[in-house]
Formats: structure tokens, C-alpha cells, sequence
């Protein structure tokens, strides 16, 4: 097994709620609660959860622009602290970010030639000839013309502004993509476009993707293999495929049972709210029919039983052996 | 990519739509021009005294406007002065702007210590009263008109320091800003490329409106002797040189303060217009606010009276966008019907005219800049669009009420639920107020939401997204409508949560309901907008797809999912991701929709269509395939004919 590209090791990160007046926390937030995962080069995972389950603040913290609290993330065998002390330029280089908005995450008065080419500055060493050429190549890979470096963000609709975001993010060579809802704010008919794109992009340049969405459909189609997130923790993880097949976490099988699929009607009833104050035990036991006892004691993950390896799911009573 | 205008061009034509600031920006242009050719004008020397000729009125020889106390010239001295004030005033408030912009910036970009620390400073500039704090700077470096600036700019730090720090803080977690720091940007690089391009107009826009301010204050100064110091001539200081002179020579003192209130007048009117130009919040026409109603052109009358079965019929319905003079169409003929309890799936991208279409129906789309162009909407034969606005007013929230993609933006963040509740339903209906809290409470947990007496009490921040949308249901329940039009409802929400609110409305929709006054039970008819095909297949029993601005297929939801006839409908549903299913999607549909407001005559989706033709540059019918079942695409007319 090749060594891991990115890795989480216990990984938790604390939000302060509020401070009482002499700069004391009172009370804390925990977005991402002792995750350990890891992704190796090449591959592409995906990462699904609801809103505010932790998977965005997980992004930011594997690039660098939130330190955990706790725990210890790893880029190349090297964590992300050593990184930043010693080679920030080159952290930055390999480790880039798409963000869920393309229209706000490129500066709205800058010309597409300004904002890549600020972005080749900051990373290489690159003179004006080399940083064009560049500049076309990644223009190129993304499918927009030429003609686009003399615009401004405003003049490119939601799909156009995304494969900038992606161009921008590629220019540096980075050999870590991390992708935060990319193609949510996209139309269906655009979001193909951009899947197709991406999924192209990773075979070609080989470049590794933490795919982040709450969407479980666009997440089978791009990545191999996926970890699903509840209220900061990581319920199930495994291959894609089996994973959906065979789900055993009672969330898993809530979110793929609540996907609206074309010509099929709904079959749900209402479930129980959420209710992230939990402090303790299986965050997910208020919405759950199978909850007792035992369930205020948290679970931890485990190999599930009779998976071809790499199933894993936290829960007292996986579905797979109700059966 | 479809603008070209430069930027700046823009500016300049959006700047002389206000009339007002364009006269502003004349007059502060003649004052500038004069300023500036003083030194050659055939003008007396303003300081040169002449005694014998002291206090002449107006229009005597050799002196246009007059003389002072000392016979010096007016007109000359007025000049020179205006200069000065204006170099002072100038100086001063781009002295302010600067420094103040700078810590406005620093402190909304590190915050923390360093934004404590320097706006802690700021508001201690700001407890002192404003007059008081220039004269005590002025009193301890003395007076001049250069202390007299510094006065004037450090009493003005504050307000710049002040607008451009809430500015920096709403765009540094922009995901621009943190792209630049991935992108191994300095805070110097952030603060200069990426923040102040984006604040500058913030800037510009302060500058403009406190610029004649501060000249007011210069002259204040002055007036109180403690800038321009004699013989130099600035506006306040002849001001104050004329008070004494107020009854016996009026001329001296009025001339001074007209000259001031011209300039003051005209930068504000100019500052205004800028403002109005640069200030985003107000581009896109808010400053004109939309009339009660959109105004419908042509009084075609529908063909009512054939009472039908249908609830809601909609003819011929074209909305078009109208701006300078030019009308572009945003919808363009649509034609539907909704049954009694029946549930209409409109599908379509975004900018296809969807939500146009659902604003239109009730006469709610924002006009100006939006108009009716033609068409009827008819609820129960009659037709709404034409009602008088009071009983227009009437149907709105009864009969067809409305429910929206944001439930944050769409309530109200100051009442409580209830008080929101109840607001809706008094309107329409006369009960006591005990009777109508009954009636929220029992809303409250017909959209299944727990514990509803203490949910009455909470303020919509206090709801998550999914409960704030099960308010908003239940305010448009509220008054037992027949017509519920539901635009994109659960798009912002988590799958889980959209599949509940799904099955609520799709529950409300087959309870009839019965009315409580006459007893008669009636279905709700939905009018479900949204871009997910997956979503109308839970609750929907019939589909109009919509492009371009026109239906292009219209059909039951089942045979439209299972045989789509038009090439757009077949191209969405290959693009729609389905979970566990081994279909790869491939690669979407290459290009864009055309822009809203620059449709073609012909098919919509040509450019984009595998099978187009040189027919498809014609204009399209809807084509009936069978009695539930249209379409609107050449190649159907072929092989039906």
C-alpha cells in the first residue's frame, strides 16, 4: 500500500460558543469530533453530510486555513504544522481548494488574466513567458478560450466561473485537490459538464480529490470510495459501491432512502428532528428507531462483518446483522 | 460573456441618469474651473488694501461684487478664497480617507487584538464632540490653515475608518480572500490586491458625502479665527470678517456664505449621485421600489365565463423585462391549467423564466422593471391579472399563497412565529385574537412541528432551515388557499429535510380541506417550481418543462420521465444523477441556455440540440401528441403530420 497522501489521526476541532468576561470559554463547540482517515495518492473520496456535520471545516483544517484543536493531520508523512513552519509556498503549491460559490470565489474586479496569473506569482518562480504559456495550458485542460483572460468574472455564467475556479486551483500542479460542494450551486445540465471535467482532469493529471458534498448521487459517480458524517463524526465508511449496497448505519440508509430519484415516488415517514446538543453517546440516537440503552455510549468504528475489506460503520446495531 | 461597456463608460452613463447630480457635477465643475484660472484672471491683488474705497456695494465700477472693510476686492478675494477652502477641504478629507481607510482595513482584516486595540481608539476620537475636539487640536499646535487641516482630518478618521472596516469584515471570509491565502498570498498581497480594489468604491463613495462637510467644518474653523489667518482670504474667515459688519454691509458676509452653500449643495447632490452609482445595495434599481402590483398592458379579457373544471387557467401569459425603452420577453406565451388538488411540476434551469412565471400569476413580479405583457390568469374563471388592487389584495394569501426558497429571507427576523402567524391570519380573516392563536398553534402542528406553543415564542433565527420552511407553509396555509404556488422550497435544504417537507406537502395536499365557514371541502392545487427532476417525481402529477422562456414539454409526470419527447427534456434527464444506479452521466449538455431577455425567435435549445436542423430557426409551436401530451420541437411536427 502506497504511503497515504493526506491523513487525519484523531483529528477534532473545537468552535468557542461563548466567552465569559475575562476571555474564559464557557461553552464549546465540537464541528468535528476525533476523525482518523486518510486518502492515498491518486484516489478521489468522498466525503457526504448534511449541513454543518463538519465535513467543510474538515476541508479548511486539511489545507491549513483552520488549525485542529486536537489531533494531527499529515500531507506526505509530514504534518500540516511542520508544513507551514518550514515550506508554506510549497504546502500551498500541492494543496489547493475549490469552493462551493464560483461566482464568489474569484475576486469580482479582477480580469481572469490577473487572477491566475497572481496566483502563478505567489507559487512559482515563473517568468512572464513561462507563466503564459501556463496560463494557456490550464485554460486549455479546463475547455475555456483564450479570449477569457480579458474578461471579469461577472461576464461568465455559474459553470464558466467553476472551471476558472478549477483552472486557478490546477495552474500550481498541486498534487491535492480539495473539492467543497463544487457543482452544488450548478445547474443539473452544468453540473454534468463539471463532473465530466473533474473526473477527466484526475485522470490525466493523476491529481488526488477529497470530493465534499451533501449530494450522495454526484459523490458515486466521481469517487471510489466515501465516508459518510453525522454531527462531526465519521458514522460509516467503505468502497462507494458496497457502501450504498449494503449500508449499515441507520443515518446512511436514512440519507439514501431521502435522495428524490426520477420516477420513483417517496417512500418516508417522518422522521424524529435533529438534535446536535448531544453530548454524549451516538449523536444520531434521537432520530433513530433502533436506539436504547446502550446507544449513550458512543460507538466506535468497526470493521463491518462479511465486507471484502475496508467497510467500516459505527453503530451498535449496523443493519447488516439485523438481517 | 455578454457585456462590453468598460467599466468606466458605465459610470459616466449611469451618473447622468440622476438629473440632479448632474447639475451638481456642473456646477462643481464652473467652481473648479474659475478656482483654477485665478491667477490669470484681470483680478485685483485680494490683499491689496484701499481705504478710501472701503465698503462699496455690488456693481460699482472696477468692483463687480463689491469691497470689504478694508476696500479690498470681494469678487477677487472670493476666488482666491474658494481656492483655499477648497485645497484645505480637499486635503483634509483625502488625509482622512486615507488613514482612516487604512485602519479601517488593518483592523477588519487581522481583528482580534489589533481591531480592539485601534477601533478602541477610533471611538475615543468619536466621544468627543466634534467642534470641541478640532479646537482643542487647533488650540495646542496654534492657529493656521494647517492645523487647521489636520484638525479637521483627524475629527474625521472615525467615519472613514468606521464604513470600510464593516466592509472589509463582510468580504474577508469570502471565498476570493481565502483563494488568494491558498494561493500563498501575503496580508499585504490580500489587504492590496485583493481588499482594497473591492473597497475602493466604499471610499469614493464616503469621500463624496463627507467632502462638503468638511469644508463646512474648514470654514467653521475659520470663521472662528483659527484657520486662515489675515490677510489670506478663505471663505470663513470673510464670513467671520463680514459679521460685524452684518447690518450696515450685508454684502460683505452674504457673498462668502452664498459662495459656500453653492459648493456644499453641489457636492452633496454629486456625492449623492455617486453614492447611488457605486453603492452596490442600491444598483439594480432599488431606489425605485416596485408598485403594489405589476402593471398588465394590454385589457384583453379572457375568455371566462365557460366555467371550467379547471381551478387556475393560464393563457397567453408573456412577461417581459422593460428598461430603457426596450422590452425583452422573460416569459413568453405559457399556457397551463391546474385542477382542483392537482400538483404541476415546473421544471426548468436557472433563468428559464420559472420563477417569472410563478411572480406573474398573482401580479407579484416586481414592476417596474418587470411588465405584463399579455395574458390571462384565470382562478375560477376569472381573470386576476386585471382585478382592482384592493381586491387583488384580497386573493393574495387566501386564495393563492405563496412559498419561497429561502425561508430565512422570507420571514421576518424581528416578530416571533406567532405574532407572524397571526398577522396573516387576521388579515383575512375577522377572529378575536384568542380564536386566531388557537388557529396558529393548530397551523403550527399541522406542519408537524413539535412542541408548537413554545415554537410561537421563537424568532426565526432560532429555527433550523427545515423548521423556518414549515412556518413558511404554514403561513401560506393559513387562510385555507386553493392555490399554492411553491417556488424552489426545498432546494436550501439537506436531503433528509427536503424529503420530509416533500411528504408534508404532499400529505396537506390529499387532506381536503374543509372550509370552516361554508363547509365545502376543496383539494389544494400546488404549482411545485423546481430544477430537480428527482423532486417532481415524488409529488408531482404533471410536468411542464420550461426553456428559454417557453413550455417546451407538457405531459403526466410518469410518461414524460419514461418517453421524453423533446430533445432538451431527454437531454436534462441523461444529466440527472441517480444514486445506485450504474448509469455514468456524460458529460451534461455542452453550452448554455441563452441568457433571459435575449431569446431567439426560433427553438430555444438549437444551438445546444444533436438533432437540430435549419427548421429549428423558425419559430415553434406546442405541438398536441395526444390529449395530455405536448410538445414544442420540429422534429415531432414531422413525424406527426
Amino acid at each position: 500500500m502506497p504511503e497515504p497522501l493526506l491523513q487525519f489521526d484523531r483529528v477534532t476541532k473545537e468552535f468557542d460558543l461563548y466567552k465569559n468576561w475575562f476571555g474564559k470559554t464557557s461553552k464549546r463547540f465540537r464541528a468535528v469530533n476525533e476523525v482518523t482517515w486518510q486518502v492515498e495518492p491518486g484516489a478521489a473520496l468522498g466525503i457526504v453530510g448534511e449541513s454543518g456535520c463538519g465535513k467543510s471545516t474538515m476541508a479548511r483544517m486539511a489545507v491549513g486555513l483552520e488549525l485542529p484543536t486536537s489531533g494531527e493531520i499529515r500531507f506526505a508523512g509530514k504534518t500540516l504544522d511542520k508544513w507551514l513552519k518550514e515550506e508554506a509556498l510549497l504546502l500551498r503549491q500541492s494543496v489547493q481548494m475549490v469552493f462551493q460559490d464560483p461566482s464568489a470565489s474569484l475576486n469580482p474586479r479582477q480580469r481572469i488574466r490577473e487572477i491566475l496569473e497572481l496566483q502563478l506569482q505567489r507559487l512559482t518562480d515563473f517568468r512572464a513567458e513561462q507563466r503564459m504559456q501556463r496560463m494557456k495550458e490550464v485554460l486549455e485542460q479546463v475547455q475555456l478560450p483564450l479570449v477569457a483572460l480579458d474578461r471579469y468574472p461577472h461576464e461568465f455564467s455559474g459553470g464558466q466561473a467553476q472551471r476558472i475556479s478549477i483552472a486557478r486551483a490546477l495552474i500550481s500542479k498541486p498534487r491535492l485537490l480539495l473539492l467543497d460542494e463544487p457543482v452544488s450551486a450548478l445547474d443539473v445540465s452544468v453540473q454534468a459538464q463539471i463532473l465530466l471535467l473533474l473526473e477527466e482532469m484526475r485522470k490525466e493529471l493523476g491529481v488526488t480529490y477529497v470530493f465534499i458534498s451533501h449530494d450522495l448521487a454526484v459523490v458515486e459517480q466521481l469517487c471510489p470510495s466515501v465516508l459518510v458524517m453525522y454531527a462531526g463524526s465519521i458514522v460509516e465508511s467503505g468502497p462507494t459501491n458496497q457502501l450504498f449496497q449494503q449500508r449499515n448505519h441507520p443515518y446512511t440508509d436514512l440519507l439514501i432512502r431521502s435522495v428524490p430519484v426520477p420516477g420513483k415516488s417517496l417512500e418516508l415517514k417522518s422522521e424524529e428532528m435533529a438534535n446536535l446538543e448531544n453530548s454524549q453517546g451516538c449523536a444520531f440516537r434521537n432520530r433513530c428507531s433502533k436506539a436504547n440503552q446502550q446507544c449513550s455510549q458512543a460507538p466506535i468504528l468497526k470493521e463491518v462483518s462479511g465486507s471484502m475489506g475496508g467497510h467500516e460503520c459505527a453503530c451498535h446495531y449496523p443493519l447488516s446483522e439485523a438481517a | 460573456m455578454v457585456e462590453k461597456n468598460t467599466p468606466a463608460l458605465e459610470f459616466w452613463q449611469r451618473l447622468n441618469r440622476n438629473r440632479l447630480s448632474t447639475v451638481g457635477l456642473l456646477m462643481l465643475g464652473l467652481i473648479f474651473v474659475l478656482c483654477l484660472i485665478t491667477p490669470w484672471l484681470p483680478l485685483p491683488d485680494p490683499d491689496a488694501t484701499d481705504l478710501a474705497n472701503r465698503l462699496k456695494t455690488p456693481l460699482t465700477s472696477n468692483h463687480l461684487l463689491g469691497t470689504d472693510e478694508l476696500g479690498r476686492d470681494l469678487l477677487s478675494r472670493l476666488l482666491w478664497g474658494t481656492r483655499v477652502s477648497l485645497v484645505v477641504g480637499f486635503v483634509a478629507t483625502l488625509a482622512a480617507a486615507l488613514v482612516g481607510s487604512l485602519i479601517g482595513l488593518v483592523s477588519g482584516y487581522f481583528q482580534g487584538w489589533i481591531d480592539s486595540g485601534l477601533m478602541r481608539g477610533v471611538d475615543t476620537l468619536m466621544a468627543f464632540p466634534y467642534m470641541l475636539l478640532a479646537l482643542a487640536i487647533v488650540a495646542a499646535f496654534g492657529p493656521g490653515l494647517l492645523n487647521a487641516l489636520f484638525a479637521i482630518a483627524i475629527v474625521n478618521v472615525p467615519f472613514f475608518a468606521r464604513t470600510v472596516r464593516g466592509a472589509t469584515i463582510s468580504l474577508v471570509q469570502r471565498e476570493f480572500v481565502l483563494a488568494a491565502r491558498l494561493g500563498g498570498a501575503s496580508h499585504f498581497g490580500v489587504l492590496w490586491r485583493e481588499l482594497l480594489p473591492n473597497i475602493l468604491p466604499v471610499i469614493v463613495v464616503t469621500i463624496s458625502t463627507t467632502a462638503g462637510w468638511m469644508i463646512l467644518e474648514t470654514a467653521g474653523l475659520s470663521f472662528l479665527g483659527l484657520g486662515a489667518q489675515p490677510p489670506t482670504a478663505d471663505l470663513g474667515s470673510m464670513l467671520g470678517e463680514g459679521r460685524k459688519l452684518l447690518f450696515t454691509a450685508p454684502h460683505v458676509s452674504t457673498l462668502p456664505g452664498l459662495v459656500i452653500l453653492i459648493l456644499v449643495i453641489s457636492l452633496n447632490l454629486l456625492g449623492d449621485g455617486v453614492r447611488d452609482v457605486l453603492d452596490p445595495r442600491l444598483r439594480g434599481g432599488a431606489l425605485r421600489s416596485p408598485q403594489p402590483r405589476t402593471e398588465v398592458l394590454s385589457a384583453e379579457l379572457g375568455s371566462a365565463q365557460v366555467r371550467s373544471t379547471e381551478k387556475l387557467v393560464i393563457r397567453n401569459l408573456t412577461t417581459e423585462l422593460f428598461q430603457q425603452g426596450q422590452a425583452k420577453p422573460l416569459v413568453r406565451n405559457v399556457d397551463f391549467e391546474l385542477r382542483p388538488g392537482e400538483c404541476l411540476g415546473l421544471v426548468g434551469e436557472s433563468g428559464c423564466g420559472k420563477s417569472v412565471t410563478a411572480l406573474s400569476l398573482a401580479a407579484l413580479a416586481a414592476s417596474p422593471p418587470l411588465r405584463i405583457a399579455s395574458g390571462t390568469v384565470e382562478l375560477d374563471g376569472e381573470d386576476i391579472l386585471r382585478l382592482p388592487l384592493r381586491l387583488l389584495q384580497d386573493i393574495r394569501g387566501k386564495r393563492v399563497s405563496y412559498i419561497f426558497q429561502d425561508p430565512l429571507t422570507t420571514l421576518n427576523p424581528v416578530l416571533t412565529i406567532g405574532e407572524q402567524l397571526i398577522q396573516v391570519i387576521r388579515r383575512h380573516q375577522s377572529l378575536s385574537s384568542r380564536a386566531s392563536y388557537t388557529e396558529a398553534l393548530h397551523l403550527l402542528s399541522r406542519v408537524r412541528i413539535p412542541s408548537p406553543e413554545t415554537r410561537m415564542k421563537a424568532y426565526p433565527h432560532q429555527l433550523s432551515g427545515g423548521m423556518r420552511q414549515r412556518v413558511c407553509i404554514a403561513i401560506a396555509l393559513a387562510n385555507r388557499p386553493e392555490v399554492l404556488i411553491a417556488d424552489e422550497p426545498t432546494t436550501a435544504l439537506d436531503v433528509t429535510i427536503q424529503a420530509e417537507i416533500l411528504s408534508l406537502l404532499n400529505d396537506l395536499r390529499k387532506t381536503t380541506l374543509k372550509d370552516s365557514q361554508t363547509g365545502k371541502k376543496t383539494g389544494l392545487s400546488v404549482l411545485f417550481i423546481t430544477h430537480d427532476l428527482g423532486v417532481v417525481s415524488t409529488i408531482c402529477e404533471k410536468v411542464a418543462v420550461m426553456y428559454a422562456g417557453q413550455i417546451v414539454e407538457f405531459g403526466e409526470t410518469k410518461s414524460i420521465l419514461e418517453s421524453p419527447q423533446h430533445p432538451y427534456t431527454q437531454a436534462l434527464l441523461a444529466c440527472t444523477p441517480r444514486l445506485g444506479a450504474k448509469h455514468k452521466v456524460l458529460g451534461g449538455i455542452p453550452g448554455t441556455p441563452p441568457p433571459p431577455g435575449s431569446y431567439p425567435s426560433g427553438c430555444g435549445f438549437l444551438d445546444r440540440c444533436k438533432v437540430a436542423s435549419v427548421k429549428c430557426q423558425d419559430p415553434v409551436h406546442l405541438m398536441q401528441l395526444s390529449s395530455n401530451r405536448q410538445v414544442r420541437c420540429v422534429l415531432k411536427q414531422g413525424a406527426n403530420a
